[in-house]
């Protein structure tokens, strides 16, 4: 227990440091380019482990292969852009190979010679032992490689929790522990892959290409799933940070437009209360449709007569400075005897608006499938309806007749409490 | 008479002393707070006799206050204050428990009105919460409805009442069309409110989305 504990904490928590050494070629202690030296510190792996590895599944050829894209790909760690020329011809790869360079560790090829041969044994033996596996040495390749690839793509932070998960399973193995025990473990795994394919090779011959394929996809899979999940990832949040920033302009041309231009006019006003009030009033109410309008997509096809009755409120709250609180239950779309309503509606507000003095006019209007009534109501002087004169248009004709023709009714009582006009239009006979 | 006793609860600082203005001598204002569990913390040391309750909050809108309450002291009642005008909002917090809802357009004298009244038990509905309900409980069959205890529909006569509410009626003037006693107009009112509270089947997002409201 103590030995674990004080081997964990000599270990200096190989996979949460930051300072992951970039994955460079290393001149110093190279045997050919110095990109086993590289895998190995960028990876934290023993180096000897890696050499021998490139040399196992170099013995078919794409160990070889992967070696050279590497040696291409990966720059030299003190790079100064020529690095990559240096494999324009064979030619030169094998100079680089052969000839020794100032700062090379001693018997570099010797050494050389050796993994090489310590790699081509081991490989042999294991053509020869086989397990089976004879058949299957390149996916064991493509297998392992992919397995590097996973590794060496996958976020910090994944591969902070993959070390974390293997030290919880075995920290007695010691630092090198996890990662030897997940290379064994993905060995297995390959190992158990291949097997199986090799194993069925003899009984279904004309399975084991769509085996292969199968194969060889869930290796392009695994080697391409990290980085193409991170792409996704990235995709989205792009998008989601680019919806916020259209939704930001959009609130903020909305204020511009309504809001600070009538704070400016209320500036420019503010001598006349009743145009203050007037403009703080529309304002309030176009917020308040920006806000609370449920979506304005449906809206714009068809007026209903909920929005005609209120757009009507609004011209007559305009135009005066009354505030009209509009109330509707239902709604129905327009037709004729429902605009007559509004019409008439309208005039009653007006009235109510003009001439009695409230500073507030109610409107409750409820639809049902029967019947329609609008009530529009003031708490101002109120008049005697029958000492209106007759050449007075507005209340008869307007309200009453107009309501008359479509076959509803008009109703209008007044008195000291103030006004209130009813409407109610029959939507069996219309 | 004993002055009511009132918290206020509002995020929005400049509206607390807006309203606390408003209300004047008329009522004994205890505490302000301007979040929900600091309108929990007021409440529940304070003790007044009515909340007056912002819908919209940060940490949750008075709902959220009123569930946090409620249970310990039952006797609190509370009276939604807001510029919403979205139906969800109100009678959610009403379902909730609120006895009422006053938009913050209201003037001093009406809010005093309408808090006495629900320290003393009453609902308070103006025009647009009781559109807000008549729309709740449209098409649930009315009028064949008997005068019984079903809580998916208004009874005749509290659609009447509720309808002359909408039309701007005060309770007295209600009662005054309706040949009723003011009392009458109250019983019916705090009824629709019960049956807002306690029917399941009113869930507000569904109805006013499917109803075009506001």
């Amino acid at each position: 227990m103590s030995d674990t504990s004080a081997r964990a904490a000599e270990a200096p928590a190989p996979a949460g440091d930051a300072s992951r050494e970039p994955l460079v070629r290393r001149r110093d202690g190279r045997l050919i380019a110095g990109v086993c030296t590289g895998v190995a510190r960028h990876l934290h792996v023993n180096l000897a482990l890696v050499r021998i590895l490139f040399v196992i599944v170099g013995s078919n050829g794409v160990g070889v292969i992967a070696y050279l894209v590497l040696w291409a790909m990966v720059p030299d760690e003190t790079d100064d852009g020529s690095g990559r020329t240096k494999l324009r011809r064979p030619r030169q790869v094998i100079r680089a190979v052969i000839r020794n360079r100032p700062g090379d560790i001693p018997h570099r090829r010797r050494i050389l010679i050796i993994y090489i041969a310590i790699g081509t044994a081991l490989g042999s033996l294991i053509e020869a032992f086989g397990w089976g596996m004879s058949r299957s040495g390149l996916p064991l390749t493509i297998a392992l490689i992919g397995a590097a690839l996973i590794w060496w793509r996958a976020p910090e932070t994944q591969r902070a929790q993959w070390h974390q998960d293997a030290r919880l399973a075995g920290t007695h193995l010691g630092r090198r522990g996890p990662l030897l025990m997940m290379l064994g473990g993905v060995g297995l795994v390959v190992l158990g892959v291949t097997s199986f394919l090799a194993a069925h090779d003899a009984l279904a011959q004309a399975r084991s290409g769509a085996l292969a394929i199968g194969a060889t996809l869930v290796g392009v899979l695994l080697v391409t799933g990290p980085f193409l999940y991170r792409l996704v990832g990235q995709v989205t949040e792009e998008r989601r940070r680019r919806i916020r920033a259209d939704e930001r302009a959009a609130v903020a041309t909305h204020v511009h437009d309504s809001v600070l231009q009538t704070l400016a006019l209320i500036q420019s006003k503010a001598g006349s209360p009743d145009d203050v009030r007037r403009l703080a009033r529309r304002q309030e109410r176009e917020l308040r449709e920006w806000l609370y309008a449920p979506d304005s997509s449906t809206a714009d096809s068809e007026i209903s007569f909920a929005i005609a009755l209120r757009t009507a409120a609004v011209e007559i709250e305009d135009d005066s400075s009354v505030v009209i609180e509009v109330v509707v239950v239902g709604d129905a779309a327009l037709d004729d005897a429902l605009r007559a309503t509004v019409a008439a509606a309208r005039e009653a507000m007006l009235n109510a608006a003009k001439s009695s003095g409230a500073s507030e006019v109610s409107v409750f209007a409820e639809v049902e499938p029967a019947v329609v009534e609008v009530f529009v109501r003031d708490r101002g002087r109120g008049f005697d309806l029958d000492a209106v004169p007759s050449d007075r248009r507005g209340i008869r004709e307007s309200i009453v007749g107009r309501m008359a023709r479509h076959g509803g009714t008009g109703v209008v009582r007044s008195g000291p409490t103030g006004t209130e006009v009813a409407l109610t239009l029959s939507r069996a006979s219309a | 008479m004993m002055q009511v006793r009132v918290v206020l609860v509002d995020d929005h600082k400049l509206v607390r002393s807006g309203v606390r203005a408003e209300l004047g001598n008329a009522v004994n204002v205890v505490g302000e707070a301007g979040d929900v569990d600091e309108a929990v913390a007021v409440i529940v040391r304070e003790k007044p006799d009515v909340v007056l309750l912002d819908v919209h909050m940060p940490g949750g809108g008075g709902a959220e206050v009123i569930r946090g309450v409620h249970a310990q002291l039952p006797a609190v009642r509370f009276l939604a204050l807001s510029v919403s005008d979205a139906a969800e909002d109100v009678i959610g917090v009403v379902r909730a428990g609120a006895r009422g809802y006053v938009t913050k357009a209201i003037d001093g004298g009406a809010l005093t009105d309408a808090i006495v009244r629900v320290a003393s038990g009453d609902a308070v509905f103006g025009p647009r919460l009781a559109g807000f309900v008549l729309d709740a409980f449209a098409g649930a069959g009315e009028a064949i409805v008997p005068e019984d205890d079903d809580l998916d529909a208004l009874t005749p006569r509290e659609r009447e009442v509720l309808r002359l509410i909408a039309r701007g009626f005060t309770y007295r003037e209600a009662a005054a069309e309706l040949v009723l006693s003011e009392r009458t107009i109250e019983t019916h009112v705090s009824s629709v409110l019960r049956k807002l509270q306690l029917s399941n089947r009113r869930e507000p997002a569904k109805w006013a989305s499917s109803r075009r409201l506001v």
